[in-house]
Formats: structure tokens, sequence, C-alpha cells
């Protein structure tokens, strides 16, 4: 899949704006704080439905303005689309592709699928757990829409549970929200597992193919489950655990058990990126990860996904800087930097031509 | 709200404070009243009060009813060995209508959700409870909505209602009947998938 074309309509800093794009390599180049993240940002969203930041919903709005609009024409599932994402600064978002109106965000999934790489990945191994769960959704989701339900639904009865826990924890229902979390936590633990188990062989090749290093991805669970042999054995072990957290998340008044405390762990020979890897050696790693998710994603629906590089190029080495450009010949690669760079026939754009 | 004369306004906010009624539809609905011949004005709110007063829950079923004992609860033509748990009256109506089940109801008046502040005994569960004991049920129907809340009170109903023998079952999740497949979403379609049966 690839996108001919994004529109942005008081979409953070532009008024009105339209980017063009080759099938191929793309490089948007212009200087610091120019516009050139939003841009990926834009295209981000009309995959995703959210931004590959922290932020919330209205904060994309341009300032004094009520509602910011994107528009896409991209091409997936065999044909020409059209997308259309208005965001309000009081109301739900709406979304329309081809014209017609989605109500579920759910639907949305899967039309546009894109990896975003930009520099706050590096969290991925530095930073907090609830990031890297962020990139297991994000990436689980565009694969499948039964994890998008189990996951929606687990969150629901997580906040029930919770909500149990504070206001009567010794009320007579509880043993309810706790199975009803065990049967949709372990949906949703099958499916992170054997995510992360993926993710992990294709990163390790990849891995290997960039610097000869051994790159191994741990899931750790947060129902402490290392049997995941089975959904039973699942199930199984996730009921122990809150049987024997029950004092506890009575007393702190919060469920401790669950996916919601789910994490992975990256190691470089065999040792934790997080504590020993180097700038250059993370970056590798989290590169690694994106190309196998790009890869992933591709196996699952039998499209490539678009591939949106923000501002990394320039911290990778040539050799790397290769890797990505002649690594993934089939799907579009969109590429944001402050200069220009030589890249055997992509199309250059000039970010200037784009605000004025 | 100064613009309106003090029994128009009052009138204005009865009608606003309804689901579903936004002001500028309870604006309509009040000058409609205040057009409306001399007796229909009276009709309208005998009949609210009517009904808010001479209402009440069965003592069997919990279902509303004007006497005592509602007329499902009454009639000897339903099978009293089946009992079907439902979340609202509103569900027992559409339940009704298809002809099709003979036996009786409970009503629990919503579902537990903490969220909400709603436990298990905030519903009428204990009343089920005690329908249960003189061995004439041999069969409860869990009925309450397919949503989390629903399937939660369902479940933890059941577990009280096995120890006593008496036979639970869960209506069945499927594709609605008479509409296209290709409408229903994707959980409905996997679940009646999962629920498939042999021809």
């Amino acid at each position: 899949m690839w996108v001919d074309e994004i529109r942005l309509v008081n979409f953070r800093g532009y008024k009105n704006a339209s980017v063009m794009f080759d099938r191929g390599v793309n490089i948007i180049y212009g200087a610091n704080a120019s516009g050139k993240t939003n841009i990926l940002e834009a295209l981000f969203l009309m995959s995703a439905a959210r931004s590959h930041r922290f932020v919330k919903e209205n904060e994309m709005i341009s300032f004094g303005c009520k509602c910011a609009k994107v528009f896409a024409a991209f091409y997936s599932r065999g044909r020409d689309n059209t997308g259309e994402i208005t965001l309000f600064k009081d109301k739900k978002k709406q979304i329309r592709i081809n014209g017609v109106a989605i109500d579920k965000t759910s639907e949305l999934m899967g039309f546009l699928n894109a990896v975003m790489f930009c520099p706050e990945d590096l969290r991925l191994i530095k930073g907090a757990p609830r990031e890297r769960r962020r990139m297991m959704d994000v990436g689980i989701c565009q694969i499948s829409k039964k994890y998008f339900n189990a996951l929606t639904q687990y969150i629901k009865v997580l906040e029930q549970k919770n909500r149990l826990l504070k206001d009567k924890p010794d009320s007579k229902a509880l043993w309810v929200w706790n199975e009803k979390l065990a049967e949709l936590g372990t949906e949703v633990i099958w499916f992170r597992k054997s995510y992360i188990d993926s993710i992990g062989k294709k990163a390790a090749e990849i891995h290997r193919d960039i610097c000869k290093e051994d790159f191994e991805i741990k899931y750790s669970c947060g129902a402490g489950v290392d049997d995941f042999s089975s959904k039973e054995s699942i199930l199984n072990r996730f009921r122990c655990e809150i049987e024997k957290n029950d004092e506890r998340e009575k007393r702190f008044g919060i469920s401790l058990v669950g996916p919601h405390r789910d994490d992975f762990e990256i190691f470089i020979d065999k040792n934790e990126a997080r504590v020993y890897a180097s700038q250059g050696q993370q970056r590798t790693a989290v590169l690694s990860v994106k190309m196998s998710e790009v890869s992933l994603i591709r196996e699952n629906t039998g499209e490539p996904p678009v591939l949106l590089l923000d501002d990394v190029m320039s911290e990778l080495d040539a050799h790397r800087q290769s890797y990505i450009l002649n690594g993934i010949k089939d799907s579009q690669v969109i590429i944001t930097c402050t200069e220009p760079f030589d890249c055997f026939g992509a199309k250059i754009i000039n970010i200037r031509d784009v605000r004025a | 709200m100064d613009y309106y004369i003090p029994p128009l306004a009052r009138l204005i906010e009865q009608f606003e404070k309804l689901p579903g009624i936004g002001h500028k539809t309870a604006r309509r609905l009040a000058f409609y009243v205040l057009r409306s011949p001399e007796g229909e004005a009276e009709k309208f709110a005998d009949a609210i009060l009517s009904a808010k007063q001479l209402i009440k829950y069965c003592r069997v079923c919990q279902n509303i009813t004007d006497t005592e004992i509602c007329s499902i609860c009454e009639s000897d033509r339903r099978d009293r060995s089946i009992i079907c748990v439902m979340e609202n009256p509103k569900d027992v109506v559409s339940l009704e209508k298809t002809g099709e089940y003979h036996g009786l109801y409970h009503v629990l008046h919503g579902a537990i959700s903490p969220m909400d502040g709603v436990g298990p005994e905030d519903i009428k569960i204990p009343e089920l409870l005690s329908r249960l004991k003189d061995n004439t049920v041999s069969e409860v129907i869990m009925a309450t909505n397919p949503n989390i809340e629903g399937e939660a009170t369902a479940m933890y109903i059941s577990r009280l209602i096995k120890p006593l023998g008496i036979r639970v079952t869960r209506i069945a999740h499927g594709v609605p009947v008479g509409g296209d497949l290709e409408y229903a979403d994707e959980v409905t379609l996997s679940r009646a998938i999962e629920g498939r049966r042999e021809m």
C-alpha cells in the first residue's frame, strides 16, 4: 500500500497544505521547527486514528480553530481509497473512508498500515513499560481486529474491577470481575506473546544482518505467566496469581495482576539493552524491531505498510541507512530530515514548498 | 431562561429532564401542551401521575404491574419450571412479543457495574434466589445484555444457582435474523461462528 497525497487543514501549523508522494522513497527536508514531523503525524493519524506522540486529539488543531481536517488518497486492498479525519475541539472525531462515515475506530484499522520510526522510539528500550505496551498494541491492532476488541473489553473490565477495589474491596461480586479479567486478559496475553515471539525472530535475523550482534526479545507477563503453551495454562496461572495477590489488591485498592502490567525486554549479546547497550546499539535494536514490524504486517495483510522515518536517518551511519533504503524494496518510505541526501530515485520535497 | 414566564419555564425544565429531550424539543412540547384543549393537559398529567402511583413491582418476578402479582405470574398457562432472567421490563416486552417463550420471568432492574455504583445487592437477586427454593424451577435462562456488565451479572448469578442443582443456561450470541450477514459486526459474527451447530 502507499499514500499518493495528504492534505492538512488547520492541522497544527498548517492552514491548508497538500503533499504528493511517490510510491518509492520520499524525502521531506527543511529547517528545524518547520513542520516536517506534523506531516508524518497526520499520516500516522490516518493509519491508527491517533497521534504517534502522547498528545490529546485537540492539541493537533491549529490554535484558535474549531476543527482540523486531514485528507489522504492512498492505495490499499487492491484499490484507490480516500480517507478523511476531522478532529474537533469539543467532540469526538469523525472518520470517513471513501466518503463513508465510520463510527468505530476499529473499522479504520487495516485500511492504511504504517510503521513510524522516530527519535522518541528509543524509549522502547529506555522508557517506561507503558510505552512498550503501547508499541505492542499499535502493532497487533494493525494485524488483528480480534485483538483490538479483546483489548477494549479488557480495559473496560479493568476499570470496573479497579473501581470496585477502591469503593468496596470486600464486595461479594469481586470474583466475577476477577474471572472476566482473567478470561479476556488471557486472550490479550496470547496475542502479545505470539506477537513478541514473531517480532523477536525477525528482528534477530535483521539485527544479525546489520551488525552481527545477537538479539533477543523477552516478553514478561504481568499476570505472572511463564508457560504459554496453551490458553488454559495461561488462564489457570492468571487465576492463581489473582488469588495470591487478593489481599494486596484490596489493600492498595488497585488491580496488580494482568496484562496491563506487561512488559518486554531486549537483550543484545545476552545483555539487557536498557542497562548495557550504547546509544548506537539501542538505536540499531529499535531499527531492527521496526523493520520486523514492517515485515510482520506485510506477512499478515499481504501488503507492505508505509514506513515513516522521522529524523532518524541523520543519526544512522551509511551502512544502516542503506539497509533501510534497500532492505524494504516494495515499501513506500517517507523520510524527514534537515538536509536532503542522495538517494537514487527518491522524490525530494522541500518543506518550504509545502508551506507556501 | 428569563424570557419565559415562570410556569412555562417550569414546564420546559420538566420536559428537558426527560431522556433524549433537548432544550428545543422541550420548548416545542411545552408550547404544544399550552395550545392543546383544556381536558388534554389534565389527561396528560393524570396519565403521568397514575402510572407513577399505580405501577409497582410484581411481588414474584419484580416486573412492573398494577396488581399485586403480574398477569404472567398469575397465568396458569405458563410453564412454571423455567425462569428467564432479564435486566429491564423493556426486555420482557421484547421477549413476550416473540410469543415463543412460555415460562416465567425475573426482572433484575439493572446489572452489576461498579463504575455506576451498582453491586449485586442493588439489583433483585435475593428475590430471584427465594423463588428457587420450592423445587418447581428446573431451569434458569440468563438473558442479561451481551455486554461486559450483563455477562458479569449472568456469571455471578449462575454461580449462586448452580449449587441448588438447577440448570442454568445463557442465551446464544448470534447474527440477527432477517438481516444480511454483511451488516453484522465482527465480534457478533465471530461469536456466531464459535457457536455454530450441526445441521
